[in-house]
């Protein structure tokens, strides 16, 4: 299997959403351990307008890098991204970097798989945003 | 013959390929590199054209043998309704 660059899929990506269309593939990477399994999952994403907090987007960051994270949080200058398989929060990531939000992640069955944090995941951010925000806080 | 909608031809680093959108993208996990003669029939094919006007198309276009550009053409659009691109 070939692996495409990611600036040619984000392309594709906004072709698609300027048509009206959703876009899917298979991204690589250990980040959103055990959500998105890497090269194993399949996932379907749309045009990210409107995020929410816990929604899975694929944003730019300065350097021109592609992450795949999770919105763990929001503040006043922008939104808080961690995967869930790390520990380092990013913040601010601002909605204009945010290219697309994943609407469906799928096996190599075909089986659906949830987009939701599992409980213990979710409770660990929540502990990890917590401290997050105490340290800007406290800066 | 016409392509179903959901597939998008671009052109990147001089290299044409076509990458499935929408629904289509659930079906065909991947992007496909075209030969130059096959981006340009696909391109015929995203609006509709008769096997007969795409042999035209061809042997306009290339300076070809209508034997040999015919039985391409035939393996063209085979391996598209293989694929399951082209509409009923």
């Amino acid at each position: 299997m070939e692996h495409i660059e990611m600036q040619l899929i984000a392309e594709c990506m906004q072709d698609a959403f300027a048509q009206g269309k959703t876009f899917s593939f298979t991204p690589y990477g250990d980040s959103m351990l055990p959500t998105i399994q890497n090269g194993k999952h399949f996932v379907t994403f749309t045009q990210c307008i409107n995020p929410k907090v816990y929604d899975i987007v694929l944003y730019r960051r300065p350097s021109g890098m592609y992450v795949l994270h999770r919105i763990v949080g929001k503040l006043r200058d922008g939104f808080m991204l961690c995967g869930d398989n790390e520990n380092t929060i990013e913040y601010p990531i601002y909605q204009k970097d945010m290219i697309a939000k994943v609407i469906a992640i799928r096996d190599e069955n075909g089986k659906s798989i949830s987009l939701h944090c599992k409980g213990l995941v979710k409770k660990l951010w929540l502990k990890k945003v917590k401290l997050f925000i105490k340290k800007i806080l406290c800066s | 013959m016409k392509l179903k909608d959901g597939f998008l031809l671009k052109t990147v680093a001089g290299s044409k390929i076509v990458v499935p959108i929408g629904e289509q993208s659930s079906a065909f996990n991947g992007i496909i590199t075209l030969s130059g003669s096959a981006a340009f029939l696909w391109e015929k094919l995203q609006v509709g054209a008769t096997e007969e006007e795409l042999l035209d198309a061809l042997l306009t276009e290339y300076r070809v043998d209508r034997d040999y550009a015919a039985a391409d053409l035939k393996r063209f659009i085979e391996k598209l309704h293989t694929a399951g691109m082209l509409e009923a």
